[in-house]
Protein backbone atom coordinates (compact mmCIF):
# COMPACT_ATOMS: atom_id res chain seq x y z
CA UNK A 1 0.00 0.00 0.00
CA UNK A 2 3.09 2.62 0.98
CA UNK A 3 4.09 1.65 -2.15
CA UNK A 4 1.06 4.06 -3.78
CA UNK A 5 3.15 6.75 -1.89
CA UNK A 6 6.43 6.30 -4.10
CA UNK A 7 7.69 8.65 -6.67
CA UNK A 8 8.17 5.56 -9.11
CA UNK A 9 7.77 7.81 -12.63
CA UNK A 10 10.58 9.93 -12.20
CA UNK A 11 11.35 8.76 -15.58
CA UNK A 12 8.18 10.47 -16.92
CA UNK A 13 8.97 13.79 -16.40
CA UNK A 14 8.85 15.63 -19.94
CA UNK A 15 11.77 17.63 -21.57
CA UNK A 16 11.08 21.00 -22.42
CA UNK A 17 9.41 21.28 -26.16
CA UNK A 18 12.39 22.47 -28.19
CA UNK A 19 9.96 22.78 -31.68
CA UNK A 20 7.48 24.84 -29.94
CA UNK A 21 9.78 27.34 -28.16
CA UNK A 22 10.56 28.20 -31.75
CA UNK A 23 7.71 28.62 -32.87
CA UNK A 24 6.45 31.29 -29.76
CA UNK A 25 9.99 32.74 -28.67
CA UNK A 26 8.72 35.18 -26.36
CA UNK A 27 7.00 33.93 -23.40
CA UNK A 28 3.06 35.39 -22.96
CA UNK A 29 1.44 35.08 -19.90
CA UNK A 30 -1.58 32.85 -19.51
CA UNK A 31 -4.20 34.84 -18.36
CA UNK A 32 -4.63 32.59 -15.08
CA UNK A 33 -7.49 33.24 -13.12
CA UNK A 34 -6.35 30.62 -10.41
CA UNK A 35 -6.56 32.31 -7.23
CA UNK A 36 -4.47 30.30 -3.77
CA UNK A 37 -6.20 27.53 -1.48
CA UNK A 38 -9.28 29.19 0.36
CA UNK A 39 -9.28 27.66 3.83
CA UNK A 40 -12.45 27.91 5.99
CA UNK A 41 -13.07 25.89 9.21
CA UNK A 42 -16.48 24.92 10.46
CA UNK A 43 -17.33 25.29 14.33
CA UNK A 44 -17.24 21.82 14.68
CA UNK A 45 -13.49 21.49 13.46
CA UNK A 46 -13.86 20.34 10.03
CA UNK A 47 -12.02 21.91 7.30
CA UNK A 48 -13.00 23.48 4.38
CA UNK A 49 -10.17 23.59 1.66
CA UNK A 50 -10.89 25.07 -2.06
CA UNK A 51 -8.71 25.28 -5.29
CA UNK A 52 -11.23 26.68 -7.79
CA UNK A 53 -10.10 27.24 -11.38
CA UNK A 54 -13.22 28.89 -13.66
CA UNK A 55 -11.60 27.49 -16.61
CA UNK A 56 -11.94 23.92 -15.46
CA UNK A 57 -14.98 21.88 -16.90
CA UNK A 58 -14.91 19.65 -14.13
CA UNK A 59 -14.61 19.67 -10.36
CA UNK A 60 -13.26 17.42 -7.68
CA UNK A 61 -14.93 17.22 -4.15
CA UNK A 62 -13.68 14.56 -1.70
CA UNK A 63 -13.33 14.26 1.71
CA UNK A 64 -10.07 13.50 3.29
CA UNK A 65 -9.79 11.64 7.55
CA UNK A 66 -7.14 11.00 9.08
CA UNK A 67 -7.57 7.64 9.62
CA UNK A 68 -5.78 4.31 8.23
CA UNK A 69 -3.42 1.77 10.02
CA UNK A 70 -1.91 4.12 12.32
CA UNK A 71 -5.15 4.66 14.14
CA UNK A 72 -5.71 0.53 14.31
CA UNK A 73 -5.44 -1.58 17.10
CA UNK A 74 -4.39 -5.03 15.79
CA UNK A 75 -8.06 -6.31 17.07
CA UNK A 76 -9.83 -3.75 14.55
CA UNK A 77 -6.63 -3.97 12.03
CA UNK A 78 -8.72 -3.35 8.36
CA UNK A 79 -11.00 -1.27 9.80
CA UNK A 80 -10.92 1.73 7.77
CA UNK A 81 -10.15 0.04 4.26
CA UNK A 82 -13.54 -2.68 5.40
CA UNK A 83 -15.58 1.17 5.36
CA UNK A 84 -13.91 2.06 2.31
CA UNK A 85 -15.42 -0.78 0.66
CA UNK A 86 -18.96 -0.74 2.80
CA UNK A 87 -19.15 3.07 1.11
CA UNK A 88 -19.17 1.52 -2.28
CA UNK A 89 -21.87 -1.12 -1.10
CA UNK A 90 -19.25 -4.42 -0.96
CA UNK A 91 -18.76 -7.29 0.33
CA UNK A 92 -16.39 -9.29 3.03
CA UNK A 93 -15.60 -11.07 0.10
CA UNK A 94 -14.56 -8.80 -2.35
CA UNK A 95 -11.90 -7.71 0.51
CA UNK A 96 -10.52 -11.13 0.82
CA UNK A 97 -9.98 -11.25 -3.02
CA UNK A 98 -8.47 -8.46 -3.19
CA UNK A 99 -6.11 -9.45 -0.36
CA UNK A 100 -5.62 -12.44 -2.76
CA UNK A 101 -4.51 -10.46 -5.80
CA UNK A 102 -2.48 -7.69 -3.44
CA UNK A 103 -0.23 -11.03 -2.32
CA UNK A 104 0.43 -11.59 -5.95
CA UNK A 105 1.94 -8.45 -6.10
CA UNK A 106 6.01 -8.66 -5.50
CA UNK A 107 6.17 -5.31 -4.54
CA UNK A 108 3.09 -4.96 -2.23
CA UNK A 109 4.32 -8.02 -0.44
CA UNK A 110 7.58 -6.70 0.11
CA UNK A 111 6.80 -3.47 1.34
CA UNK A 112 4.42 -5.07 3.67
CA UNK A 113 6.94 -6.98 5.01
CA UNK A 114 9.38 -3.80 5.23
CA UNK A 115 6.62 -1.67 7.39
CA UNK A 116 6.39 -5.03 9.56
CA UNK A 117 9.89 -5.19 10.34
CA UNK A 118 10.48 -1.74 10.43
CA UNK A 119 7.57 -0.42 12.63
CA UNK A 120 7.48 -3.75 14.11
CA UNK A 121 4.98 -3.76 17.62
CA UNK A 122 3.65 -0.46 15.99
CA UNK A 123 0.40 0.65 14.09
CA UNK A 124 2.15 1.63 11.33
CA UNK A 125 3.72 -1.72 10.85
CA UNK A 126 0.17 -3.24 10.17
CA UNK A 127 -1.40 -3.25 6.60
CA UNK A 128 -4.18 -1.61 5.38
CA UNK A 129 -6.27 -4.54 4.29
CA UNK A 130 -5.94 -6.55 7.34
CA UNK A 131 -5.38 -10.10 8.69
CA UNK A 132 -7.77 -12.88 6.94
CA UNK A 133 -8.90 -13.47 10.45
CA UNK A 134 -10.27 -9.82 10.92
CA UNK A 135 -11.75 -9.44 7.91
CA UNK A 136 -13.44 -12.49 8.20
CA UNK A 137 -14.38 -11.59 11.97
CA UNK A 138 -15.21 -7.52 12.19
CA UNK A 139 -18.39 -7.03 12.60
CA UNK A 140 -20.60 -4.08 12.55
CA UNK A 141 -20.10 -2.85 16.18
CA UNK A 142 -16.27 -2.82 15.56
CA UNK A 143 -16.87 -0.63 12.43
CA UNK A 144 -19.25 1.65 14.46
CA UNK A 145 -16.34 2.25 16.84
CA UNK A 146 -14.34 2.79 14.76
CA UNK A 147 -16.52 5.85 12.69
CA UNK A 148 -16.90 7.43 16.71
CA UNK A 149 -13.31 7.36 17.43
CA UNK A 150 -11.65 7.83 14.40
CA UNK A 151 -13.99 9.75 12.00
CA UNK A 152 -14.92 13.36 14.11
CA UNK A 153 -14.71 16.70 12.12
CA UNK A 154 -11.81 17.68 13.43
CA UNK A 155 -9.97 15.17 11.56
CA UNK A 156 -11.87 15.60 8.47
CA UNK A 157 -11.00 17.80 5.69
CA UNK A 158 -13.63 18.94 3.08
CA UNK A 159 -11.60 19.56 -0.57
CA UNK A 160 -12.58 21.06 -4.24
CA UNK A 161 -10.39 21.59 -6.59
CA UNK A 162 -11.29 22.95 -10.47
CA UNK A 163 -14.83 24.42 -10.85
CA UNK A 164 -15.55 24.70 -7.52
CA UNK A 165 -17.39 27.75 -5.54
CA UNK A 166 -15.63 28.36 -2.40
CA UNK A 167 -18.66 29.67 -0.23
CA UNK A 168 -21.19 27.57 -1.71
CA UNK A 169 -19.37 24.60 -0.52
CA UNK A 170 -18.66 26.25 2.89
CA UNK A 171 -22.72 26.06 2.60
CA UNK A 172 -23.25 22.44 2.18
CA UNK A 173 -20.60 21.62 4.91
CA UNK A 174 -22.73 23.59 7.29
CA UNK A 175 -25.90 21.84 5.97
CA UNK A 176 -24.75 18.05 5.77
CA UNK A 177 -21.36 18.12 8.17
CA UNK A 178 -22.26 20.28 10.61
CA UNK A 179 -23.62 17.89 13.21
CA UNK A 180 -20.45 15.52 12.80
CA UNK A 181 -19.38 14.65 16.46
CA UNK A 182 -16.19 16.36 17.57
CA UNK A 183 -13.07 14.18 19.43
CA UNK A 184 -13.40 13.90 22.94
CA UNK A 185 -9.68 15.96 23.03
CA UNK A 186 -9.38 17.92 19.56
CA UNK A 187 -5.56 17.90 19.07
CA UNK A 188 -5.76 20.03 14.97
CA UNK A 189 -5.28 18.51 11.88
CA UNK A 190 -1.57 17.03 11.65
CA UNK A 191 -0.95 16.22 15.08
CA UNK A 192 -3.68 13.22 16.13
CA UNK A 193 -0.78 11.42 17.22
CA UNK A 194 1.85 12.43 20.17
CA UNK A 195 4.34 10.13 19.88
CA UNK A 196 6.24 8.70 16.19
CA UNK A 197 6.46 5.21 16.38
CA UNK A 198 9.63 3.16 17.02
CA UNK A 199 11.87 1.99 14.19
CA UNK A 200 13.48 -1.11 14.86
CA UNK A 201 16.69 -1.81 12.69
CA UNK A 202 15.85 -5.51 11.57
CA UNK A 203 15.41 -8.50 8.84
CA UNK A 204 12.57 -10.54 7.47
CA UNK A 205 14.29 -13.24 4.48
CA UNK A 206 11.90 -15.54 3.16
CA UNK A 207 13.80 -17.81 1.13
CA UNK A 208 11.92 -19.18 -1.82
CA UNK A 209 14.98 -20.80 -4.62
CA UNK A 210 11.67 -21.35 -7.11
CA UNK A 211 10.79 -18.07 -7.89
CA UNK A 212 12.80 -17.07 -10.81
CA UNK A 213 13.78 -12.92 -9.40
CA UNK A 214 14.86 -11.98 -5.95
CA UNK A 215 13.05 -9.28 -4.30
CA UNK A 216 15.48 -7.06 -2.09
CA UNK A 217 14.42 -3.79 -0.23
CA UNK A 218 16.81 -1.89 2.39
CA UNK A 219 15.42 1.07 4.49
CA UNK A 220 16.30 4.05 6.83
CA UNK A 221 14.03 5.72 8.54
CA UNK A 222 13.00 8.96 7.03
CA UNK A 223 11.01 11.86 7.86
CA UNK A 224 7.67 13.02 8.00
CA UNK A 225 5.87 15.13 5.94
CA UNK A 226 6.17 18.28 8.02
CA UNK A 227 10.07 18.12 8.57
CA UNK A 228 12.45 20.52 7.18
CA UNK A 229 14.51 17.51 5.57
CA UNK A 230 11.56 16.57 3.59
CA UNK A 231 12.33 18.01 0.18
CA UNK A 232 15.92 17.44 1.11
CA UNK A 233 15.04 13.28 1.39
CA UNK A 234 12.88 13.81 -1.93
CA UNK A 235 16.39 14.83 -3.73
CA UNK A 236 18.47 12.39 -2.59
CA UNK A 237 15.76 9.81 -2.99
CA UNK A 238 16.26 11.63 -6.76
CA UNK A 239 20.41 11.01 -6.93
CA UNK A 240 20.25 7.76 -6.03
CA UNK A 241 17.52 7.29 -8.90
CA UNK A 242 15.17 4.84 -10.18
CA UNK A 243 16.07 2.08 -13.12
CA UNK A 244 15.10 -0.42 -15.26
CA UNK A 245 17.09 -2.32 -17.97
CA UNK A 246 14.04 -2.26 -19.99
CA UNK A 247 14.34 1.08 -19.99
CA UNK A 248 15.19 2.52 -23.79
CA UNK A 249 18.36 4.32 -22.06
CA UNK A 250 18.91 2.34 -19.50
CA UNK A 251 22.71 2.14 -19.99
CA UNK A 252 22.78 6.08 -20.30
CA UNK A 253 20.55 7.66 -17.38
CA UNK A 254 22.28 9.68 -14.90
CA UNK A 255 22.03 8.47 -11.57
CA UNK A 256 25.41 6.58 -10.73
CA UNK A 257 24.08 3.58 -9.73
CA UNK A 258 22.74 2.84 -12.63
CA UNK A 259 26.01 2.84 -14.57
CA UNK A 260 27.37 0.39 -12.10
CA UNK A 261 24.40 -1.92 -12.15
CA UNK A 262 23.68 -2.01 -15.91
CA UNK A 263 27.62 -2.65 -17.01
CA UNK A 264 27.59 -5.95 -13.97
CA UNK A 265 24.08 -7.15 -15.07
CA UNK A 266 23.40 -6.57 -11.40
CA UNK A 267 19.50 -6.22 -11.22
CA UNK A 268 16.21 -6.40 -13.17
CA UNK A 269 15.51 -3.00 -12.22
CA UNK A 270 15.93 -1.03 -8.54
CA UNK A 271 13.43 1.81 -7.32
CA UNK A 272 14.99 4.45 -4.66
CA UNK A 273 12.04 5.28 -2.45
CA UNK A 274 10.82 7.71 -0.46
CA UNK A 275 7.74 7.46 2.10
CA UNK A 276 6.86 9.69 4.44
CA UNK A 277 3.96 9.66 6.95
CA UNK A 278 2.67 12.43 9.23
CA UNK A 279 5.96 11.70 11.84
CA UNK A 280 8.33 9.37 10.30
CA UNK A 281 9.04 7.81 6.95
CA UNK A 282 10.89 5.33 5.27
CA UNK A 283 13.82 5.99 2.91
CA UNK A 284 15.32 3.33 0.99
CA UNK A 285 16.48 1.18 -2.15
CA UNK A 286 14.49 -1.71 -3.70
CA UNK A 287 15.77 -4.09 -6.20
CA UNK A 288 14.84 -6.68 -8.30
CA UNK A 289 17.22 -9.21 -9.61
CA UNK A 290 17.65 -12.40 -11.27
CA UNK A 291 21.64 -12.27 -10.88
CA UNK A 292 21.90 -14.72 -7.62
CA UNK A 293 25.16 -14.71 -7.20
CA UNK A 294 25.98 -11.22 -7.30
CA UNK A 295 23.61 -9.55 -4.78
CA UNK A 296 26.51 -8.90 -2.23
CA UNK A 297 27.91 -6.13 -5.29
CA UNK A 298 24.49 -5.22 -5.91
CA UNK A 299 23.89 -3.99 -1.94
CA UNK A 300 27.33 -3.02 -2.23
CA UNK A 301 27.21 -0.59 -4.75
CA UNK A 302 24.40 0.90 -3.36
CA UNK A 303 25.90 1.51 -0.32
CA UNK A 304 28.12 3.07 -1.58
CA UNK A 305 26.22 5.19 -3.29
CA UNK A 306 24.36 6.32 0.01
CA UNK A 307 27.67 6.98 1.51
CA UNK A 308 28.73 9.27 -1.16
CA UNK A 309 25.35 11.17 -0.31
CA UNK A 310 27.13 11.98 2.93
CA UNK A 311 30.41 12.43 2.15
CA UNK A 312 31.42 13.61 -1.17
CA UNK A 313 27.78 14.37 -3.49
CA UNK A 314 28.62 17.01 -5.97
CA UNK A 315 26.59 19.75 -6.83
CA UNK A 316 26.00 18.85 -10.62
CA UNK A 317 24.54 15.76 -9.47
CA UNK A 318 22.22 17.67 -6.69
CA UNK A 319 20.95 19.90 -9.52
CA UNK A 320 20.38 17.79 -11.68
CA UNK A 321 18.00 15.78 -9.54
CA UNK A 322 16.73 19.20 -7.68
CA UNK A 323 15.41 19.90 -11.75
CA UNK A 324 14.18 16.36 -12.05
CA UNK A 325 12.12 16.83 -8.76
CA UNK A 326 10.60 19.94 -9.65
CA UNK A 327 9.16 18.58 -12.73
CA UNK A 328 7.91 15.60 -11.58
CA UNK A 329 6.05 17.21 -8.53
CA UNK A 330 4.82 19.73 -10.67
CA UNK A 331 3.59 17.54 -13.22
CA UNK A 332 1.93 14.77 -10.59
CA UNK A 333 -0.86 17.80 -10.16
CA UNK A 334 -2.06 17.33 -13.86
CA UNK A 335 -6.02 17.70 -13.14
CA UNK A 336 -8.78 18.50 -10.46
CA UNK A 337 -8.02 14.61 -9.02
CA UNK A 338 -4.64 14.92 -8.72
CA UNK A 339 -5.10 18.71 -6.88
CA UNK A 340 -7.81 17.66 -5.06
CA UNK A 341 -5.71 14.73 -3.34
CA UNK A 342 -2.66 16.89 -3.07
CA UNK A 343 -4.89 19.42 -1.00
CA UNK A 344 -6.32 16.92 1.26
CA UNK A 345 -2.85 15.08 1.91
CA UNK A 346 -1.74 18.17 3.02
CA UNK A 347 -3.82 19.95 5.43
CA UNK A 348 -4.32 15.81 6.70
CA UNK A 349 -1.07 15.43 7.27
CA UNK A 350 0.46 19.21 8.12
CA UNK A 351 -2.89 21.38 8.75
CA UNK A 352 -1.35 23.58 5.95
CA UNK A 353 -1.14 23.98 2.15
CA UNK A 354 2.23 24.41 0.59
CA UNK A 355 1.22 25.68 -2.78
CA UNK A 356 3.12 24.59 -6.11
CA UNK A 357 5.21 27.77 -5.85
CA UNK A 358 6.29 27.25 -2.64
CA UNK A 359 7.30 23.60 -3.23
CA UNK A 360 9.63 25.01 -6.40
CA UNK A 361 11.04 27.41 -3.89
CA UNK A 362 12.08 25.48 -1.64
CA UNK A 363 13.57 22.57 -3.77
CA UNK A 364 15.35 25.67 -5.15
CA UNK A 365 17.12 26.43 -2.12
CA UNK A 366 18.20 23.12 -1.56
CA UNK A 367 22.81 22.72 -1.79
CA UNK A 368 25.27 20.10 -2.20
CA UNK A 369 25.89 20.95 1.88
CA UNK A 370 22.04 20.63 2.49
CA UNK A 371 22.43 16.85 0.90
CA UNK A 372 25.25 15.87 2.94
CA UNK A 373 23.73 17.25 6.12
CA UNK A 374 20.70 15.45 5.94
CA UNK A 375 22.16 12.05 4.63
CA UNK A 376 24.62 12.14 7.50
CA UNK A 377 21.57 12.64 9.98
CA UNK A 378 19.66 10.02 8.12
CA UNK A 379 22.07 7.66 6.58
CA UNK A 380 25.28 7.38 8.18
CA UNK A 381 25.48 4.58 10.35
CA UNK A 382 22.11 4.50 10.92
CA UNK A 383 19.78 1.51 11.91
CA UNK A 384 18.60 -0.33 8.45
CA UNK A 385 15.43 -2.57 7.83
CA UNK A 386 15.84 -5.40 4.99
CA UNK A 387 13.40 -7.99 3.20
CA UNK A 388 14.48 -10.56 0.94
CA UNK A 389 12.21 -12.68 -0.98
CA UNK A 390 12.66 -15.21 -3.76
CA UNK A 391 16.56 -16.75 -4.32
CA UNK A 392 17.97 -14.93 -1.60
CA UNK A 393 20.73 -16.96 -0.52
CA UNK A 394 23.66 -15.13 -1.72
CA UNK A 395 21.72 -11.63 -0.07
CA UNK A 396 24.69 -10.16 2.58
CA UNK A 397 24.45 -10.68 6.31
CA UNK A 398 22.14 -7.87 8.45
CA UNK A 399 25.38 -7.11 10.21
CA UNK A 400 27.31 -6.69 7.18
CA UNK A 401 25.01 -4.39 5.37
CA UNK A 402 24.26 -2.61 8.62
CA UNK A 403 28.11 -2.02 9.23
CA UNK A 404 28.26 -0.78 5.53
CA UNK A 405 26.40 2.14 6.74
CA UNK A 406 29.28 4.15 7.79
CA UNK A 407 32.77 3.63 5.95
CA UNK A 408 36.28 4.36 7.32
CA UNK A 409 37.49 5.12 3.92
CA UNK A 410 35.87 6.99 1.35
CA UNK B 1 35.71 -32.85 -6.42
CA UNK B 2 33.16 -34.95 -4.82
CA UNK B 3 32.81 -38.41 -6.04
CA UNK B 4 35.22 -38.01 -8.96
CA UNK B 5 33.38 -34.88 -10.52
CA UNK B 6 33.22 -30.87 -9.97
CA UNK B 7 30.50 -30.10 -8.05
CA UNK B 8 30.17 -26.37 -9.15
CA UNK B 9 30.98 -22.92 -8.13
CA UNK B 10 29.74 -21.82 -4.54
CA UNK B 11 25.51 -21.54 -5.20
CA UNK B 12 26.03 -23.86 -7.25
CA UNK B 13 26.89 -26.80 -5.58
CA UNK B 14 23.94 -28.93 -6.73
CA UNK B 15 21.88 -28.79 -3.63
CA UNK B 16 18.12 -29.14 -3.43
CA UNK B 17 15.92 -25.88 -3.73
CA UNK B 18 15.40 -24.21 -0.63
CA UNK B 19 11.55 -22.60 -0.20
CA UNK B 20 9.82 -21.53 2.97
CA UNK B 21 13.16 -20.98 4.83
CA UNK B 22 11.56 -17.59 6.91
CA UNK B 23 14.58 -15.88 8.91
CA UNK B 24 14.31 -13.02 11.48
CA UNK B 25 17.16 -10.68 12.57
CA UNK B 26 17.32 -8.04 15.52
CA UNK B 27 19.89 -5.36 14.71
CA UNK B 28 22.69 -6.16 17.21
CA UNK B 29 22.28 -2.38 18.11
CA UNK B 30 18.83 -3.76 19.16
CA UNK B 31 19.37 -5.76 21.81
CA UNK B 32 20.57 -5.00 25.37
CA UNK B 33 23.45 -7.64 25.29
CA UNK B 34 24.38 -6.60 29.16
CA UNK B 35 21.22 -6.44 30.38
CA UNK B 36 21.27 -6.98 33.96
CA UNK B 37 24.42 -8.05 33.83
CA UNK B 38 25.80 -6.73 37.46
CA UNK B 39 22.50 -7.80 39.38
CA UNK B 40 22.83 -11.68 37.94
CA UNK B 41 26.07 -11.46 38.66
CA UNK B 42 25.26 -10.40 42.20
CA UNK B 43 21.86 -12.56 42.93
CA UNK B 44 21.65 -15.46 40.03
CA UNK B 45 25.29 -16.64 41.19
CA UNK B 46 24.23 -16.87 44.70
CA UNK B 47 21.29 -19.00 43.99
CA UNK B 48 23.09 -21.42 41.54
CA UNK B 49 25.91 -21.36 44.13
CA UNK B 50 23.25 -22.22 46.68
CA UNK B 51 21.54 -24.67 44.86
CA UNK B 52 24.65 -26.72 44.27
CA UNK B 53 26.35 -25.88 47.46
CA UNK B 54 24.63 -29.45 49.42
CA UNK B 55 26.10 -31.97 46.77
CA UNK B 56 29.71 -30.34 47.22
CA UNK B 57 29.89 -29.39 51.12
CA UNK B 58 28.55 -32.37 52.30
CA UNK B 59 31.03 -34.71 50.41
CA UNK B 60 33.59 -32.61 51.31
CA UNK B 61 32.96 -32.18 54.76
CA UNK B 62 32.75 -36.16 55.01
CA UNK B 63 36.12 -36.66 53.22
CA UNK B 64 37.55 -33.96 55.47
CA UNK B 65 36.48 -35.71 58.40
CA UNK B 66 37.83 -39.06 56.79
CA UNK B 67 41.24 -37.89 56.41
CA UNK B 68 41.63 -35.63 59.87
CA UNK B 69 40.82 -38.66 61.13
CA UNK B 70 42.93 -40.65 59.42
CA UNK B 71 45.90 -38.29 59.99
CA UNK B 72 45.25 -38.31 64.12
CA UNK B 73 44.57 -41.88 63.80
CA UNK B 74 48.52 -42.08 62.42
CA UNK B 75 50.11 -39.74 64.63
CA UNK B 76 48.34 -41.60 67.54
CA UNK B 77 49.87 -44.88 66.34
CA UNK B 78 53.28 -43.41 66.31
CA UNK B 79 53.32 -42.32 69.37
CA UNK B 80 54.43 -44.08 72.59
CA UNK B 81 50.75 -44.51 73.68
CA UNK B 82 49.73 -46.42 70.15
CA UNK B 83 52.66 -48.22 70.30
CA UNK B 84 52.17 -49.70 74.04
CA UNK B 85 48.70 -51.07 72.85
CA UNK B 86 49.29 -51.78 69.45
CA UNK B 87 52.68 -52.52 70.04
CA UNK B 88 54.46 -55.43 67.67
CA UNK B 89 57.88 -53.89 68.19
Amino acid sequence: MASRLLLANVFKAGRPSWARQAIRPLATAAATQVSGTRITSLKNGLTIATEANPSAQTATVGVFIDAGSRAETAKNNGAAHFLEHMAFKRERDVILREQQEVDKQMEEVVFDHLHATAFQGEALGRTILGPKENIKSLTREDLANYIKTNYTADRMVLVGAGGVDHDALVQLAEQHFGKLPVSAHPTGLGKTYAFPPNFTGSEIRLQDDTMAQAHIAIAVEGCGWTSPDYYTMLVMQSIIGTWDRSLGASAHTSSRLSSIVHQNKLANSFMSFNTSYTDTGLFGIYFITENKDCQDDLVHFAQKEWARLTTSVTTAEVERAKQQLKSSLLLSLDGTTAIAEDIGRQLVTMGKRTSPQEVEQLISKITAADVHRVASQYLWDREIAMVGIGPIECMPDYGRVRGNMSWNRF
Amino acid sequence: MAGGKWMGWWGHLGAAKQRGIVTYTLSPYEQRAFAGALHQAVFNTFRRVSGQAFYIAVPMGLAYGVFTWGKENHQWRLSKEGHALHGDH
